[in-house]
């Protein structure tokens, strides 16, 4: 009798919770943040400044419209040079989630892509001639009186990035991002070059390879749910 | 998963690098003046000198040449005249270089290179070991190439 009752109860309460479960849902929504790690940069490092913001929007389960827009101003003293670059930059790609979620989470691991583009000046403050003969003992450092200023100079170039977003507390994201940038053209500078690029980071002399990074916090605007298939 | 990723892209991040300031030995710098020296008798003819001295103008210590019929000499960047005393088995003759300067970048760790362009060249009066001079290459822009030629 009492093992007849308890079989009831299991195949009532079953039946009940399968009736009870709503069907899945996921969330589809813009994300705005901003990029933490240029203000903290621009707190620790001498010399810069950056603001970046991002979005995305998510398109399809695992596909999201992804940008960032921003400007950087960095000034570079090294023994030979000393330089400022300043500009903003705007991105814009695809992020891939590749990381399978239980029920009612919604974190990302991420595999995307960017087309980065940049407006910007450099400023040359001063430089050091590069004479190795040095019999005449001169002064090799040139520091200029007026700054040599050269405009309208731009970059693009093509990012590969995997990163990570992690829903912290409702709606609010955080990620980490870690970008390989390859430089495809960039309007220089006429007798000087562009060592750092706004968006890109560092130009590296070995053949237009930069990386960069970010570290992101974002809210998430929900516009509509969708059924998992 | 997540924070594993998490943790390795900020170990990425961190380690990540600053390399190429460094300027390789190799790279051409600001170009030396290249002077050959050649037979006043049969001016086709290189003609070595044994033993050379060039004593900047002004300065004490001396650029010492043995045996050779190919010399370079650094140009003042900070000025656009450079003078030189050749001196040869203790006669001096005085090497007048008058040029303008323009600099030129090279790259993010070599910095500029200071090229030349000679106005003027010139033995100052009177000549004693030397005979006459020629300036064949008024850029100077390599320091693989004569630009001078001294006759003697």
């Amino acid at each position: 009798m009492l093992r007849y009752i308890i079989s009831l109860v299991l195949v009532s309460t079953q039946f009940v919770s399968a009736q009870e479960q709503a069907p899945k849902t996921e969330r589809y929504g813009l994300r705005l943040g901003l990029d933490l790690s240029k203000l903290i940069r621009a707190s620790i490092e001498k010399d810069y400044q950056g603001l970046e913001l991002t979005a995305d929007y998510r398109i399809t389960r695992n596909l999201y419209l992804a940008g960032e827009i921003g400007a950087e101003k960095k000034r570079i003293t090294s023994d030979v040079l000393d330089f400022k670059t300043s500009g903003s930059f705007l991105k814009l790609g695809i992020d891939i989630n590749t990381y399978k979620n239980w029920a009612g989470m919604e974190n990302q691991i991420i595999v995307g892509f960017r087309f980065g583009a940049s407006v910007h000046k450099q400023d040359l403050f001063g430089y050091t001639i590069n004479q190795k003969n040095h019999y005449w003992q001169e002064n090799l450092d040139n520091m200029l009186s007026t700054p040599q200023t050269f405009e309208d100079l731009s970059g693009q170039w093509f990012e590969f990035l995997i990163g990570v977003k992690a829903e912290l507390v409702h709606n609010l994201y955080m990620g980490i991002s870690v970008r390989l940038n390859h430089l495809l053209n960039d309007e220089k500078p006429s007798n000087f070059d562009n060592l750092y690029i706004p968006g890109f980071n560092r130009v590296s002399d070995f053949g237009s390879w930069g990386v960069g990074l970010n570290y992101t916090i974002m809210y998430q605007l929900p516009l509509y749910k969708k059924e998992v298939q | 998963m997540i924070r594993k990723v998490f943790y390795l892209l900020i170990l990425v991040s961190v380690v990540c690098c600053e390399p190429d300031d460094l300027c390789a030995e190799s790279v051409a710098d600001t170009p030396d003046l290249v002077i050959r020296f050649y037979d006043a008798d049969q001016p086709e003819q290189l003609k070595p000198v044994s033993s050379l001295t060039a004593t900047g103008q002004d300065l004490e210590t001396s650029l010492v040449f043995q045996e050779t019929d190919s010399i370079a000499l650094p140009l003042r960047v900070n000025n656009n005249q450079t003078d030189f005393i050749l001196t040869k088995d203790e006669v001096e003759d005085v090497l007048d270089i008058q040029y303008t300067r323009s600099d030129h970048y090279i790259s993010r760790g070599c910095g500029f290179k200071t090229l030349f362009s000679v106005e003027n060249l010139q033995i100052k009066e009177p000549y004693n070991w030397i005979q006459s001079v020629e300036l064949i290459t008024p850029e100077v822009v390599h320091d693989t190439l004569a630009h001078v030629k001294i006759y003697h």
